[in-house]
């Protein structure tokens, strides 16, 4: 965008513009909300602006804000009532004549290609369907054939950002599964289930969910199960040619299997890790820093060989520990013991095995991990 | 018979004076005149216009506005009705009197304020700034933004993401103030050069425009002494004038 003036205009001072169509919306300001007005009670139309205002303004300056804002209270009743039917018209459109039971707002998560997120709305619960509208695009965002529920429970999740929200898991005939927020998910449960009590839904809070839209369905094989699964964040190291190695932490899902460990990349909705279980040669617990501002973070280091070379991939997130046990018991599980990977010491370069240079510190020249060195000085670990 | 009676103005002095078809709807206006003071109207049905057509609406706003126009170049000042101002009552006769009567109760103050804008009109001020333009500004001067923005290139994305929104709203905050700095300048310099301002709200403008201000002016002399005041404003960087009018002095004949 050019920021240069129009130049010397030819004129010695600004001049007022009065063309028409420039200034059409300027009269109307004046003349649709100022002037003078009358009190009396002989007038036709009173304070406020006029009926007729309202059809041109609408069309002219973006009406519909100003409405749903209140910002023009003292407007006479024939424009409130205007409104009003405006607003049902709008809104009772799809509920045709059902009478609305439950009205809240709450949002449904939606995934299309690459695009997931959660879009919000007003839920409208009939006897017979659950909307998600939204006001502002007049378009249902989704819409449940209550008679086509097979189950419902409420599960709390947590966020990437580590925020915990209740989440309903609405289950419908086809197995696909809905996912549900709203201000209270009980209510908007419970309010559900009378209506749907005498379909045979399941609303008893065992139940199993369908893995929701869950990327490591499509590559499992037979008799393949998935044992341990979780968000967790992945030091991934991008090589692009021609450029500099550089390692950032990405979110996505870690998937435990009977034969293999794989991570889901988030962002690029692909399995950036397929490592097979007896690749993997041991794991470990060590911290690094997030960044300048997050230090020593739990992380989860696993080392594994891919082509014959011994490989690290590290992993932060919630429940590190359980990581470590659930992985360390595949390995054990697999049969072969855990191959005693080893390490370079830092310090002096001599091989040793990793968890005794970690955890012990090294037995040639002595070197102890930062981790090591702390809890020797008995500080929390 | 036409029991309503659409009111366009007021004017100072008593005239018995004819537009012919100048009104809305090619309705013939004239004045009713009462204690030297005259109202120019014309005769409707005790109903307000109505129209889900703009185009329509639009016709009949500006006939409005054509007749007052008319009614101020001709008589030196006017107090503009609101549109769509009708008087009704019961009977074709009684209808006159009903605007005579209101012109007799009101007197004092019409005449105050018709002495008020004679020989004056109303114009438009908007002031708006390329916000864009503005804020990179900010960033250029200000070594505390630049050496967080460089922080931010080396967190990782999430971090960085965050980081990006608080710098987002530090700089909004100092948009503000920067915004406050201005009115007030802006405003003060308008005020001294003319008769009366109004703020009015300001409106939406598309990116990357805001609109700072939005005045209405009451001043004379064809506001020579505004535009040259907003001469200077349009000539900074970055600042945007609208300047309109003269207008009927709309917004200085409420209350």
């Amino acid at each position: 965008m050019s920021l240069t003036k129009r130049g010397d205009e030819s004129t010695s001072y600004l001049e007022p513009v009065r063309e028409r169509h420039a200034t059409l919306v300027d009269l109307l300001d004046r003349v649709l909300d100022k002037g003078v007005v009358l009190h009396a009670d002989i007038i036709v139309s009173v304070a406020g602006i006029p009926l007729i205002g309202v059809t041109l303004r609408a069309a002219l300056a973006g009406m519909e804000t100003m409405l749903k804002y209140g910002m023009m209270e003292a407007w006479d009743e024939s424009i409130r009532s205007w409104e009003t039917n405006y607003r049902k018209l709008k809104q009772r459109d799809f509920l045709k004549n059902d009478q609305v039971i439950l009205d809240t707002l709450g949002a449904h998560f939606y995934k299309k290609g690459i695009y997931a997120a959660w879009r919000y709305g007003h839920f409208y619960l009939t006897d017979n369907t659950l909307f998600l509208y939204h006001e502002t695009y007049d378009e249902v965002l989704l819409k449940i054939d209550l008679a086509q529920i097979r189950g419902m429970v409420v599960r709390s999740e947590k966020s990437f950002t580590n925020r915990t929200c209740e989440v309903l898991y609405v289950i419908v005939d086809n197995e696909k599964v809905h996912r549900l927020r709203s201000r209270d998910v009980h209510t908007l449960k419970n309010t559900i289930a009378t209506f749907v009590a005498d379909n045979g839904t399941y609303t008893g809070a065992d139940l199993v969910i369908p893995e929701y839209e869950d990327s490591i369905a499509t590559i499992l094989a037979d008799g393949e199960e998935v044992t341990h699964r979780g968000r967790l964040w992945h030091l991934y190291e991008e090589n692009a040619a021609g450029s500099i190695a550089n390692t950032t932490w990405r979110p996505g899902k870690l998937y435990l299997t009977n034969r293999r460990l794989c991570w889901w990349y988030q962002t690029e909705s692909k399995f950036l890790l397929d490592i097979p279980i007896e690749s993997i040669c041991g794991c470990y617990e060590d911290e690094k820093s997030w960044s300048l501002f997050k230090q020593d973070t739990p992380v989860l280091d696993l080392v594994y060989e891919q082509d014959s070379v011994k490989r690290v991939a590290s992993f932060s997130g919630q429940g590190v520990e359980d990581w470590r046990e659930a992985i360390q018991s595949a390995i054990n599980q697999n049969g072969t013991q855990p191959v005693r990977a080893k390490e370079s010491c830092p310090k002096c370069n001599q091989l040793s095995d990793i968890e005794h240079l970690l955890n012990k510190g090294c037995s040639h020249c002595g070197w102890m991990s930062a981790r090591m060195q702390r809890k020797a000085l008995g500080a929390p670990v | 018979m036409s029991t309503g009676r659409y009111l366009y103005c007021i004017v100072p002095g008593a005239h018995k004076i004819k537009f012919g078809p100048a009104g809305i709807e090619d309705s013939d206006v004239y004045s009713i005149s009462h204690n030297n003071l005259s109202v120019i109207v014309h005769e409707c049905d005790a109903k307000p216009y109505d129209s889900k057509d703009e185009k329509v609406v639009a016709k009949w706003v500006l006939s409005h506005e054509k007749v007052i126009e008319l009614a101020m170049d001709k008589f030196g000042a006017v107090l503009p009705f609101r549109f769509n101002t009708i008087i009704e009552a019961e009977d074709e006769q009684e209808v006159d009197n009903h605007v005579s009567n209101w012109l007799t109760e009101d007197q004092e103050t019409i005449k105050e304020k018709l002495e008020k804008v004679r020989g004056k009109a109303e114009y438009g001020v908007q002031i708006s700034w390329d916000v864009e333009a503005i804020s990179n500004e900010i960033i250029r001067e200000d070594t505390e933004f630049q050496a967080l923005a460089k922080e931010i290139e080396k967190m990782p994305e999430g971090l960085a993401y965050m980081n990006r929104q608080k710098l987002e709203n530090l700089l909004k905050k100092r948009l503000e103030k920067e915004a406050d700095i201005y009115f007030k300048q802006f405003y003060s310099a308008i005020k001294g050069c003319v008769d009366d301002v109004k703020i009015e709200k300001v409106k939406r403008e598309p990116e990357p425009r805001q609109m700072l201000m939005n005045l209405s002016c009451l001043a004379s002399d064809g506001a020579r002494a505004l535009a040259k005041e907003l001469e200077k404003i349009e000539k900074r960087d970055g600042f945007f004038v609208r300047f309109t009018g003269p207008w009927p002095p709309y917004s200085f004949v409420e209350g």
